[in-house]
């Protein structure tokens, strides 16, 4: 790319022969500099305003745990792992199990997270997920009980974000899925109230089970730039940082909606809700074609 | 918890080696496009990955130093990494130790004079634990340093050595470290040969030390190998995308 | 027809609202909005100094701390300050006040389901009353679908919520709503009935199972009760307005 010439109209004025080289301009003037793009319809990284970044679905990364899975999009890479602990049930649900979903933005993954309590923006990320997995009844926790009011079992579901590029909802919630779908759990036998679980053996299908999804939710996640008149699929981090706003379509495989959300960047119109609904629907059947090809 | 047998009677190792053989080394560096030096490395079944910033400006300014870049160390276990899940952990005694040792022995080995009034970070992340982490953090955090570009006397390596039973063995994996094996870890500089971490935990006869000592310092050449050998493979992967 | 709220008779009727302004001295603006049994009582503090971490240089910084109705503020809270903040962060002229601080606390005063709709219309109202410039005002429904008979039904108290197979937020901004052919940059692009039909989205949540068109339904329904709201806030600060103006014309 060579030089761009500047764009504000005053500064061309008043000195026509001042330039930028593009990436000073990019730093300058960040929104300007992505506007000009988006005006022909691409992206800075090549990439057109409905696409995607190419996505990889690892399964069984993490042999300590009972499941995990690791999910790229692009720049963002996602490690998830289940563990699952006998643990005593909640005193007003004493046959279901729980799980506990949560996500993790260390300082490793972008120099933009700070070490110490967990950050605003991981919070809400697993507060999503946890709802997500909730509201659309994704497990039976019945299944997950060992003996009523005495033991069940816990899942932690945990997230690490390894490299932070933007879209950490769509790829914290694909492995969150495939992780789930990953798990095996040794069946475990109760006897006055001690819990145990076999031994180191091999796990195969008759001293270990795994877990029933009733669905699949899987999401799409799109940035709304200059109050939502620009449409951009799995926002990288530094089209996030000049956004102001987002929808997020979650889809489970019989096209039935998990959840929509819609945040900040003024009013959008519902045509335009509906066009990122379709498209989540395209992006989620490629999504399930990657993830059944690695599961086999 | 009963007694493993840790040696057979052909005198191997529970997963299979020999005392005095290392486990598979799977390194890479500049795996993260955020950060700007980065590496992830294997020993076995232990997975960390190491990512540094910096030098950057320091986060807090009472902490600047006038002649000399600071280096700061982070922590970061998995939940999923263990056998047990550990619960949250940010301010564990145990992961504050590591990282003052990690700390301890970067600082005389990097140039920390060039970089005047700055910070370095080193983050490490434990993705899966087999034993080892020490060892495993500091190489992989050499390999993510010399990623950064930053300035360094020479590499620094790091291997664990202990007594198993009746024989000396090298890179002790998490059965061999938590049945009360006595466990050495060292950190050196292979080149001039000089140490600059040495750390023991547990009892271990003085006649002994010697053999384990020159056994981990056998692993730390070999590991300097291997290190080394993916370092130049990538900076001529550099080299020949620049011509 | 019947609703387990028996205080109602019909799916699409709201419960009743109320609402008060100016209840605190030291906040610059302060309002209380209740949908029936739920309650939030919101105060504003702004345009105030600000923290040099968060000062941005071309606008205020809005800041939003949400509290519960007991105990700590948790996850959940910390998400719903991420709703309120970022859906009224483009209604805030706040280019008009660079390099300030504008504090809005929402805390849960009683809770019977739809606090996220009840807080964002109690926000709106202390904004007004602490006199921040605005684009437009907002009005908040929340709607589900019932397991069992599939009806959509309007603000839902924590009983029905029990029994609902998707929940729905809405928040609709009366600018794009009142009038559609005012807005002019969006009916150009965009189909201009069905756009004044409809109503622009301003923030949507929506959790659990539901198909695309039991959506579009539910948006449709939450726009029609969004109407009563707005009338509702005007009504409102008309009537606030006119008490302070006898107050100092006496």
């Amino acid at each position: 790319m060579t030089a761009l010439e500047s764009t504000s109209p005053s500064l061309a004025a008043t000195s026509p022969a001042f330039t930028f080289s593009a990436s000073t301009f990019q730093k300058l003037h960040p929104t300007e500099f992505f506007r000009k793009f988006a005006s022909q319809g691409v992206r800075p990284d090549g990439r057109l305003l409905n696409a995607f970044r190419p996505t990889t679905v690892h399964y069984g990364v993490i042999t300590t745990a009972n499941g995990s899975a690791m999910v790229r999009i692009g720049g963002t890479t996602v490690v998830c792992g289940v563990k699952a602990e006998v643990a005593e049930p909640k005193l007003h649900t004493p046959d279901h199990g729980y799980f506990v979903p949560n996500v993790d933005l260390s300082p490793i993954c972008s120099g933009a997270f700070r070490p110490g309590p967990p950050s605003a923006q991981a919070q809400v990320v697993s507060e999503s997920i946890d709802r997500v997995l909730k509201e659309s009844k994704v497990l039976d926790l019945k299944d997950l009980c060992i003996e009523e009011g005495k033991a069940v079992w816990a899942l932690w579901v945990d997230v690490v974000c390894v490299s932070y590029d933007g879209n950490i909802y769509d790829a914290a919630l694909t492995a969150v899925m495939a992780a789930l779908a990953n798990v095996r759990i040794r069946k475990p036998t109760y006897d006055e109230g001690v819990v145990k679980v076999s031994g180191a053996e091999d796990m195969n299908d008759d001293n270990s089970f795994k877990l029933k999804l009733a669905r699949t939710p899987l999401s799409a996640t799109f940035a709304l730039f200059d109050t939502s008149l620009t449409v951009l699929a799995d926002p990288n981090d530094s089209e996030e940082s000049i956004c102001d706003g987002s929808i997020s379509v979650t889809l489970d495989e019989h096209g039935q909606l998990c959840a929509v959300s819609k945040v900040g960047a003024g009013s959008s119109s519902q045509s335009l809700l509906k066009q990122c609904i379709d498209r989540t629907r395209e992006r989620a059947t490629e999504l399930r074609a990657i993830m059944s090809q690695q599961q086999q | 918890m009963s007694r493993v047998e840790l040696l057979t009677p052909e005198g191997l190792r529970i997963d299979g080696r020999r005392p005095a053989e290392l486990r598979k080394i799977t390194s890479t560096t500049s795996v993260l496009s955020q950060a700007d030096g980065s590496a992830y490395l294997e020993h076995g079944n232990t997975k960390v990955l190491a990512a540094v910033y910096g030098p950057r400006e320091a986060r807090r300014r009472a902490q600047v130093l006038h002649d000399r870049a600071i280096l700061n160390v982070e922590f970061n276990v998995a939940p999923f990494s263990t056998g047990e899940r550990r619960r949250r952990t940010k301010n564990d005694k145990r992961l504050l130790e590591m990282a003052s040792f990690v700390k301890q022995t970067f600082e005389p080995v990097v140039i920390t004079s060039l970089y005047a009034r700055s910070q370095i970070d080193i983050y490490l992340q434990i993705i899966q634990h087999d034993g080892g982490t020490l060892q495993a953090c500091i190489n992989a955090a050499t390999m993510a340093l010399i990623d950064a570009g930053i300035a360094m006397t020479e590499y620094v390596c790091a291997c664990t050595a202990g007594w198993v039973e009746s024989e000396a063995a090298i890179d002790l994996n998490h059965i061999e470290e938590s049945s009360d094996t006595s466990e050495v870890t060292i950190a050196m500089l292979p080149k001039s040969g000089k140490i600059t971490l040495m750390q023991m935990e547990s009892r271990l006869h003085v006649d002994k030390l010697e053999e384990v000592f020159t056994l981990a310092g056998e692993g730390c050449k070999q590991i300097h190998e291997v290190i080394d050998k993916t370092i130049r493979e990538r900076a001529e992967d550099l080299a020949k995308k620049m011509q | 027809m019947s609703r387990l709220d028996r205080t109602r008779t019909s799916a699409h009727q709201l419960r009743p609202f109320f609402s008060s302004q100016n209840l605190l001295n030291r906040a610059d603006g302060s309002a209380q909005f209740d949908f029936g049994g739920s309650s939030v009582l919101c105060s504003v503090v702004g345009p105030a100094e600000v923290k040099i971490r968060q000062e941005k240089l071309d606008k205020a910084t809005i800041e939003v701390i949400a509290r519960p109705l007991v105990g700590l503020p948790g996850v959940a809270d910390k998400a719903r300050e991420r709703s309120i903040q970022e859906t009224l962060e483009p209604l805030i002229l706040s280019s008009l006040h660079p390099r300030t601080l504008v504090q809005i606390v929402v805390q849960t005063m009683k809770d019977d389901g739809c606090i996220l709709s009840t807080a964002f219309n109690a926000t709106i109202l202390a904004l007004l009353d602490a006199g921040i410039p605005l684009q437009s005002i907002l009005g908040s429904v929340t709607c589900m679908i019932d397991s069992e008979t599939n009806e959509i039904l309007l603000d839902p108290t924590t009983e029905e919520l029990a029994r609902s197979k998707s929940t729905h937020v809405f928040v609709f901004d009366n600018k794009t709503s009142i009038a559609g052919s005012a807005n002019k940059d969006q009916a150009k692009d965009q189909d201009q009935d069905q756009d004044s039909l409809e109503g622009a989205i301003l923030y949507s949540d929506s959790t659990g199972i539901f198909t695309e068109n039991e959506y579009f339904e539910c948006a449709h329904a939450g726009f029609k009760a969004a109407q009563a709201v707005h009338g509702f806030i005007r009504t409102a600060v008309q009537k606030k307005l006119e008490k302070e103006y006898q107050q100092t014309q006496a």
